[in-house]
């Protein structure tokens, strides 16, 4: 049934690749497991450096969500390969976060790298780049003091774009759960960034 | 058009972030509410607003680059490859296993359906169980007779019940004789009030029913119950005879498999993902 259910034709190209990989991967194709890491490694550090905004910590958790991808093959029980790496690498991030919050450390000396702001376009006017680049930064700032279900669900939502049900489903909580962290962390970036309101309104 | 509270105070801001969301429904009465808010209140408006913003912006934050590459080395892949103890706990953690989760619950339940069962029927047997050890005496007598034997009692004492009340009333193989007499075999001397309440250790006066403590020391160490006829006595109290205490013992087995079955599953599952 599972094998079935893994196997089965899949409509869209692209899970239809990942599965073809994921297939591989499962027979003991490394090569195919690493065509996958190469598929997901931006997208999934992407996300978790945004839940764990200490970059040499989000680092690892991506690592170690991989790591764990590679060791639960097995476990895959179909659908999007990548939601499943999605939902391991959240995972890995909210524990991450959980320790974090037991040993507080130095809140996100990231924040002051410059590898956080866009890229500078040649014939971008300065003061629209600056302007972005402070936005970014006071943004970030203001995400990293948010709870880290806050955060987890905006960045699910606003950032990758997944809908209700699949933040629920992902993070393992009701979707009126899912909606109240995100109103609930909407108010509280609003009345951190009242004071930068101006960089974001026009 | 709702009603709006004059103070935003008042306002709920949820709403209005609901709204800035794209929560609501067409028709949904609450969307009106948080629509009236915004036209009627500037801060709702502005807080509205600016939350749009702020999700807009979030949209467009831009991906920081990754600081090295994820792909696994040969070593790596070694190292994480389930071998042994783990592949074991995988393939029993696997969907699908026989460590299934719905075979364990379905185990323990039935275990624990049993044992209700099995105690709602010495509940409702226990009466009856009562009854009849005190209207009938069966085997755990034979364990009894050599201490009646030894008591220099007569054969008929052999009759006598396991129950340590009857066990009392036996207390004078010279009384249980005048009891029994002629009364069925069946007949509990212990509950027989037709011979003058002899239910005491002591012995009655077959004719005027009158109790003489006429029990040596001896006959009361050797007509105490013995452990045999105390278990078989428990046994008749509750109800259990053989058919009961099987179930129970079906039931403990069938609830200690689920249980085992679930703890090694969960197990499973903790070695497999680790």
């Amino acid at each position: 049934m599972e094998e079935l259910r893994s196997t089965q034709v899949v409509d869209d190209p692209i899970q239809r690749r990942d599965m073809i990989l994921l297939e591989r991967a499962r027979e003991g194709d490394l090569a195919a497991f690493n065509d996958l890491v190469s598929l997901y490694q931006d997208q999934l550090f992407a996300l978790v450096v945004r839940m764990v905004p200490d970059r040499d910590q989000a680092s690892d958790v991506t690592q170690e969500a991989f790591f764990s991808a590679y060791r639960n093959l097995a476990g895959f029980r179909g659908g999007s390969v990548k939601s499943w790496l999605n939902r391991i690498a959240v995972n890995a991030a909210m524990d991450t976060q959980r320790a974090r919050k037991r040993r507080p450390v130095q809140p996100y000396p990231e924040l002051e790298d410059d590898s956080w702001q866009p890229p500078a376009d040649e014939g971008a006017d300065p003061v629209t780049t600056a302007l972005t680049s402070e936005r970014t930064r006071a943004l970030n700032a203001a995400l990293a003091t948010i709870t880290t279900d806050q955060r987890t669900a905006i960045v699910l939502f606003d950032v990758e774009g997944y809908d209700y049900q699949e933040i629920a489903e992902m993070t393992g909580v009701s979707l009126g759960t899912v909606k109240s962290r995100i109103h609930r962390g909407r108010l509280a970036l609003r009345d951190r960034l009242a004071d930068r309101m101006d960089l974001f309104r026009g | 058009m709702p009603h709006v509270h004059e103070l935003h105070e008042q306002h709920d801001p949820l709403l209005v972030v609901s709204l800035a969301s794209g929560d609501f429904a067409t028709a949904d009465r609450d969307r009106a509410i948080a629509q009236s808010l915004i036209d009627s209140c500037g801060e709702c408006a502005r807080l509205h607003d600016d939350v749009v913003a702020i999700a807009r912006s979030t949209k467009a934050l831009p991906t920081p680059p990754r600081p090295r590459d994820f792909q696994l080395t040969p070593e790596q892949a070694a190292g994480l490859r389930p071998g042994g103890w783990r592949r074991l706990a995988a393939a029993f953690s696997a969907p699908g296993s026989i460590f299934s989760r719905q075979l364990g619950v379905g185990l323990a339940t039935l275990g624990v359906a049993g044992l209700l069962l099995s105690s709602l029927g010495s509940i409702s047997l226990g009466g009856l169980g009562g009854a009849a050890s005190a209207s009938a005496a069966p085997g755990p007598n034979a364990a009894a007779a050599p201490a009646y034997e030894a008591a220099g009692s007569q054969p008929a004492a052999a009759l006598a019940p396991a129950s340590p009340a009857a066990s009392a009333a036996a207390a004078s193989s010279q009384d249980i004789r005048t009891a029994v007499g002629g009364a069925p075999a069946t007949e509990s001397p212990g509950l027989d009030t037709s011979g003058g309440g002899d239910t005491g250790v002591g012995a009655t006066d077959g004719s005027s029913g009158k109790v003489t403590p006429t029990a040596t020391p001896r006959d009361l160490i050797a007509l105490a119950p013995s452990p045999d006829s105390t278990r078989a006595a428990a046994s008749s109290a509750s109800g259990d005879g053989s058919e009961p205490s099987g179930l129970v013992v079906l039931s403990v087995v069938l609830l200690g498999a689920g249980l085992v079955v679930l703890l090694l599953r969960s197990i499973s599952r903790r070695v497999a993902a680790r």
